[in-house]
């Protein structure tokens, strides 16, 4: 069945994140310069090492060190969509690649690339739909 | 003169940009592709590009300038009472401000780098509106 090609698919900006080449240093920078408080915390995970700010309009920033990925200019854009799957599918179907598709207790999130090689996510919280 | 603490606080992010290589083929994969609608596109000048106005009120922009080449990017906007403010305490933690303080018809804005080499910027907007 056809898509309906008229349904905006994302409805909001959930989160964005930056990578960090120092985590503490730039943890240091962000709670410092804006007086941020860490609403979520994971360092030294196999994966690397998070942390997250819930900011007053509901939206997150996180900062990452990622541990099989080296700093490079990042700002990947989580988008708050209402179905991952049908998303995937539009945003394969127009030219994005599928890195990542992760199911966590939290949320869903797929991991793409756009056409001009910037990083997205599409992305849908478990205890919210927005 | 001491900062007060939690003034520059931000109170969220106004918008995000992506920087792309063809207008074009970027417009139709985020228009087309995901179902953006545009509420700006910029066809002549410096910037050429378009933006998205979500349903939450945030922006989502994409853009390319000859004025510096293509860079995975994201520069988000976060939205702070004060820039000059936000700015000042931007310095004094090891940030950078590269740009600004400056007006625009609509806005107040700073663009800085962090300590680890990301862009974004300290954002007012003058109809006092957020995300």
């Amino acid at each position: 069945m056809a898509m309906a090609q008229t349904t905006a698919v994302i409805t909001g900006i959930d989160a964005i994140y930056y990578l960090a080449k120092d985590f503490n240093r730039a943890r240091r920078f962000y709670e410092g310069a804006f007086d941020l408080k860490p609403t979520f915390e994971m360092a030294g995970d196999e994966g690397g090492s998070f942390v997250e700010y819930d900011l007053p309009d509901g939206t997150t920033f996180g900062i990452a060190l990622l541990k099989d990925s080296p700093w490079h200019m990042n700002g990947s854009i989580e988008f708050a969509v209402p179905d991952v799957d049908a998303a995937i599918l539009r945003a394969t179907a127009a030219g994005a690649t599928l890195n990542e598709d992760v199911d966590l207790p939290s949320c869903r999130m797929a991991w793409l690339q756009d056409t001009e090689g910037n990083s997205f996510c599409l992305h849908r919280r478990k205890a919210s739909a927005s | 003169m001491t900062t007060a603490k939690g003034v520059s606080a931000p109170r969220g992010i106004d918008a995000v940009y992506y920087m792309i290589k063809d207008v074009a083929r970027a417009r139709r994969f985020y228009e087309e592709g995901l179902g953006f609608e545009p509420s700006f596109v910029a066809e002549t000048g410096d910037w050429l590009g378009a933006e998205y106005e979500l349903p939450t009120g945030q922006t989502f922009g994409i853009g390319k300038t000859e004025q510096a080449p293509w860079t995975p990017s994201g520069g988000m906007m976060l939205s702070v009472d004060d820039v000059r403010d936000a700015a000042a305490r931007v310095s004094e933690n090891g940030g950078q401000v590269v740009m600004g303080p400056m007006e625009t018809p609509v806005c107040f804005m700073a663009w800085c780098t962090d300590t680890e080499g990301n862009t974004f910027s300290l954002h007012h907007r003058k109809d006092g509106s957020v995300g």
